[in-house]
């Protein structure tokens, strides 16, 4: 129950809230139209919470920090490497987002100082902020699998962030001779993008049986299940049977050590020898998140779920992948990280009370060009902690027909244009 | 101020909150479904229907179908199960807020009379005006993108589509050749 000290107070609050209303803007506070926001991290999670945030608030200086002057998109880059598309599906320039008004810097973050509230680039210009949003993505854990240096990615390529890995390893791919063999390895939970290996393994089985049909792919799991298995399975069998083999964790899937020089891949209970190794790693919090004390090296940051706001340290959202959270390491998620975010500062500007936290997740995958499956997760925050709804989403039924299949590969390349065209539209 | 007078704007104000309460509830909901359906709803995506702008009730009864499982789908089903009636009614307030904008897309000029004639005989007493009318809470069929439509209307006309359609579209549907659908779904395409 909101409760007025005054008439003045309580007479501002009724045009305000009528003004809200009524949808016109500007609210009682201007704090939000002289606020300077700064997100570090121009993908799935910072260009939305920057484009939102000019959205709402046009008068606002939103400063977005990106590395390179293009964005390769992760989703949907399995698609290059099955052959389906080329690299122009994934990449995005920040003209758009300039064209609105958000100040775009082509530059790595150094240093973030959370007292001073200062953002240090490169180059060494600082930028002071009031709120700042950190949506770095992943970093890799080098040499947890023996060998697997990063000097090793350039023979045994990762492609778990999307550009010239996406392109090496689709070459190796194309250049496999039939009847090579191409191993995977999954790594634990959590990482980016929990069904991305599987869906990688039915793109390049896909390949090989319309080019290279002696070719196989054998993929080694650090786990004993994985994001969508029994779907993905059935559409194995549907599509790949003798093509993909898949084993556990507890079945010697555990990569212990690699060589890149004799392309041997080591487990447990022995070795193989492979003609292209796809190594995707443990992963952790994106370097600037470490480096700013907002998670430890190797692990991810703990965030308030009602705002994205760090734990650790005031007025800093952390968005996507970086976060610890139940949900998937999804651009979906990300990209509601984001606007769950974005009200937050904006409430916070305004003077305004907190709206409960809506974050969804939809992830697509891709069997076969006509065969899609997807999962769905609606959370809500009880308790401090996100949680899913009861009786909400969930993957596409088991038993589905061919043309429910059909329909959800067609929707997943309309996802993808979607969710690519509100960030950077 | 008198009691009469300081009760009735304690009212007002209650009503003004709850109101604003609504709105921001409405675009925190509603701006989840972006991913998929586009900026406030405005999709890009040929095969996800533009939600921005629809009839309030059009919005509400659909979701409400989907999470009955009354209406078909594939994926809007485990989606609409996670709102209460509340909101969803926030979430339909808040696209039924936003502008329609008519899909940029091309059509095929070579079936627009056969669509067009089809339309008036099957369409245009409940979907006006050529597809555009939102009368009697009808989503535009005019300027909506023509992948969403001929998926729409190929399952209306799918008996192996699990749950149908509501029953009007499903016996307006049954008899389309894939011809008719194309023509139809063109002729709105090019309406505006």
């Amino acid at each position: 129950m909101m409760t007025f000290t005054n008439r003045r107070d309580f007479l501002k609050a009724l045009s305000a809230a009528s003004l809200v209303a009524w949808g016109i803007a500007p609210r009682f506070a201007n704090a939000a139209a002289k606020a300077r926001v700064v997100v570090i991290g121009g993908g799935y999670g910072g260009a939305i919470a920057a484009k939102y945030l000019k959205l709402a608030e046009p008068g606002m200086e939103v400063i977005l920090i990106e590395k390179n002057k293009q964005y390769v998109s992760c989703p949907f880059s399995n698609e290059v490497i099955g052959g389906h598309a080329g690299m122009d599906l994934l990449t995005f320039g920040y003209d758009n987002l300039a064209r609105r008004g958000i100040k775009l810097v082509f530059d790595t973050v150094e240093a973030i100082d959370p007292e001073a509230r200062i953002v240090r680039i490169k180059s060494g210009t600082k930028f002071n902020y009031d709120y700042c949003i950190v949506s770095p993505g992943v970093d890799f854990m080098w040499n947890e699998i023996e060998g697997y240096e990063e000097a090793a990615s350039q023979i045994m390529p990762h492609a778990w962030k999307a550009g010239p890995q996406t392109e090496l390893l689709a070459k190796q791919i194309r250049d496999i001779r039939d009847g090579g063999v191409v191993v995977i390895s999954a790594p634990a939970d959590p990482f980016r993008c929990p069904p991305g290996p599987y869906e990688r393994a039915c793109e390049i089985a896909g390949y090989f049986k319309k080019y290279k049909p002696r070719s196989k792919v054998i993929i080694l799991d650090a786990k004993e299940t994985f994001s969508k298995k029994a779907l993905f399975e059935q559409g194995w069998k549907q599509h790949y049977e003798g093509y993909i083999t898949w084993v556990s964790g507890q079945k010697g899937g555990e990569v212990t050590r690699v060589d890149p020089k004799t392309m041997t891949v080591y487990t447990d209970s022995g070795k193989i020898q492979a003609d292209v190794v796809n190594v995707i790693p443990s992963q952790g919090a994106g370097q600037i998140a470490v480096q700013a004390g907002l998670a430890k090296k190797g692990d991810w940051c703990p965030v308030n779920f009602a705002t994205f706001e760090s734990k650790i340290h005031k007025n800093i959202h952390v968005l996507g992948d970086a976060v610890d959270s139940p949900m998937p390491k999804s651009g979906y998620s990300a990209n509601s990280h984001a606007k769950v975010a974005v009200a937050a500062i904006l409430a916070a500007l305004r003077n305004e009370p907190l709206v409960p936290p809506a974050l969804t997740n939809t992830c697509y995958s891709l069997i076969a060009p006509d065969h899609g499956i997807s999962v769905a997760h609606i959370f809500e925050l009880v308790n401090g902690r996100l949680v899913t709804v009861k009786g909400a989403g969930g993957t596409s039924p088991l038993d589905a027909t061919p043309e429910f299949r059909r329909l959800e590969a067609v929707y997943a390349h309309s996802w993808y244009r979607n969710i690519t065209t509100e960030m950077f539209g | 101020m008198t009691q009469a007078k300081g009760k009735l704007l304690l009212l007002v104000v209650g009503l003004v909150l709850a109101l604003s309460a609504r709105a921001d509830l409405g675009s925190m909901l509603g701006n989840t479904c972006a991913g998929c359906h586009g900026l406030n709803g405005a999709s890009a995506g040929e095969t996800m229907p533009i939600i921005a702008g629809l009839p309030r009730d059009f919005i509400l009864m659909a979701m409400k179908e989907y999470r009955e499982g009354i209406r078909g789908s594939t994926i809007m089903g485990r989606i609409a199960k996670g709102y209460n009636d509340q909101q969803l009614m926030a979430i339909s307030e808040f696209f039924a807020k936003q502008t329609w904008l008519p899909a940029a897309q091309r059509f095929d000029q070579s079936v627009l009379e056969r669509g067009e004639k089809l339309h008036r005989k099957r369409c245009e007493a409940c979907h006006r005006d050529n597809g555009t009318s939102m009368a009697l809470d009808m989503q535009p069929l005019a300027g909506q993108w023509a992948g969403y439509l001929r998926i729409y209307m190929s399952t209306c006309r799918d008996a192996k589509w699990k749950s149908r359609h509501p029953d009007a579209m499903t016996s307006i549907c049954n008899d389309l050749s894939d011809g008719d659908v194309a023509a139809l779904v063109q002729f709105y395409a090019s309406q505006k």
